[in-house]
């Protein structure tokens, strides 16, 4: 379970907060564990991830701002993301249920 | 595209620069790619990617590269950072990236005749001009559409109200947005509902070409753009796109209805401000789209993330075989230029891929 709040810097707002299970991505080889509605938290995603991106409800980055690939992708396809959230993966536990708020630049135990 | 006239001028201005671009810039390197997959054959491309160690996570480990020797690159220090003339040295140095690729393809094939101080340096120069007109450099594509951004504040600012929303969210909407088939997500999205449409088939070396022939350059034109010739990301792909065909018509449908709320809310913005600030506006936002452009579709497809990509990142890879991987760029090449030998091979001009 997640034990804190984090923030990091807000790079789409989407449709709003949204909640649903991390799924931690280190590299293109995690991204077969990603279902339908789930967080993705990533260092950074880049093109071979966005066939797979379409299918989660939002986006945390260790890395990246307004431009990242992350940030682009979530609001060209209307999705919340938060980048720039250090050590996101070792702070948010794979399969935690967490709730993802753009708008309040927050993601906290759902 | 559902935009009417004269409501949407500022984003009606970036899209003809941008079908400009598309057929410029963008069609070069395209014809330049299809060049040098003819003449290395595709074949040999897609097996050169499937012996690659570094397949899975090339990106990644040229990016760690690239921060680990940030201050290294041999660059032009406190230059200017201005929208006019970028275009131009970012084509140039687009291009001369992909053919120092193309090259580094053929040299590294030379075996043991392979030059490495030849193979290192070409890989760092080529490499320290993208580095120039890239993301971290003071006067590359993010530098500049944070000016872009700074710029157009500063016009909205004083006539910004409550009820236009978010200033926050509009930036973004402009520094987002871009036309369906113009973003690298949306075009590998139309492309592989298409690859679905004409055939089912998952690929490997043995029946590449056969398929690719089948599917009139469709299978390639996906490898060669954005899979860097990895059949086995190609075929994840593909399974993930099978399944979601359906969702590929409403992502597009929601895009283009998402891009034209954007170019209204523009142009609503834009009627509120004086005339020659509105053309200021109209100018700010066509640049930046067309920066959008170069990072969300050219870099994807023609930079460091591509095949030619990862053959910089095996060039890399080589000094590194021949050398301390702690040292500098500098000590790096210096010792391989003092330690290895020239090789007659290298010399080779036939090796530079010009269409």
């Amino acid at each position: 379970m997640l034990s804190t709040s984090l923030s990091g810097r807000i790079a789409s707002i989407g449709g709003g907060a949204v909640t649903g299970f991390a799924r931690i991505v280190n590299s293109e080889a995690d991204l077969g564990r990603i279902q339908p509605g789930d967080i993705m938290v990533a260092p950074a995603t880049d093109i071979s991830f966005a066939t797979t991106m379409v299918l989660c409800a939002g986006f945390v980055t260790e890395t990246g701002g307004r431009f990242a690939h992350a940030a682009i992708f979530a609001r060209e396809h209307g999705l919340p993301c938060i980048t720039d959230v250090a050590d996101a993966r070792k702070l948010i536990p794979d399969g935690a249920q967490i709730t993802l708020d753009p708008e309040l630049n927050l993601i906290s135990p759902a | 595209m559902n935009i009417t006239a004269p409501v949407a001028i500022p984003f009606q201005r970036a899209i003809e620069r941008l079908s400009q671009l598309k057929l410029g810039l963008a069609t070069k390197l395209e014809t330049l790619s299809l060049y040098f997959q003819a003449k290395a054959g595709l074949r040999s491309l897609v097996e050169f990617t499937q012996r690659s160690p570094f397949r899975h996570n090339h990106v990644f480990l040229y990016q760690t590269m690239i921060r680990r020797h940030v201050a290294e690159w041999p660059c032009t220090d406190n230059w200017i950072a201005v929208y006019r003339g970028f275009m131009e040295r970012y084509e140039r140095t687009t291009l001369d990236y992909f053919k120092t690729g193309a090259k580094l393809y053929f040299d590294l094939g030379n075996g043991e005749d392979a030059d490495p101080f030849l193979i290192f340096q070409n890989a760092v120069l080529s490499e320290a001009g993208r580095f120039r007109e890239g993301k971290r450099s003071q006067i590359g594509l993010d530098q500049l559409q944070e000016s872009l951004v700074t710029q157009i504040e500063q016009l909205l600012i004083p006539i910004w109200r409550k009820d236009l929303g978010s200033l926050d969210e509009t930036l973004n909407g402009i520094f987002q947005s871009l036309p369906w088939g113009y973003s690298s997500s949306s075009e590998i999205d139309d492309l592989f509902a298409a690859y679905v449409e004409k055939s089912d088939q998952v690929l490997t070396a043995d029946n590449v070409e056969a398929i690719d022939a089948e599917t009139e350059g469709l299978a390639s034109r996906i490898l060669r753009g954005y899979s860097a010739y990895s059949c086995e990301r190609f075929n994840t792909n593909l399974v993930r796109c099978r399944n979601s065909v359906q969702s590929h018509v409403q992502r597009r449908a929601r895009a283009r209805a998402n891009f034209d709320r954007i170019a209204a809310r523009v142009a609503h913005i834009a009627s509120l401000l004086k005339p020659e600030e509105a053309e200021m506006f109209s100018d700010s936002v066509a640049q930046a789209l067309v920066l959008n452009f170069c990072n969300d579709y050219l870099d994807v497809k023609f930079s460091f993330k591509s095949f030619v990509g990862l053959v910089h990142y095996h060039a890399f890879d080589l000094a590194r075989a021949h050398a301390d991987p702690a040292w500098s760029l500098r000590e790096m090449g210096t010792h391989l230029a003092q330690h290895t030998t020239r090789s007659a091979a290298s010399t080779d001009l036939s090796r530079i891929v010009q269409p």
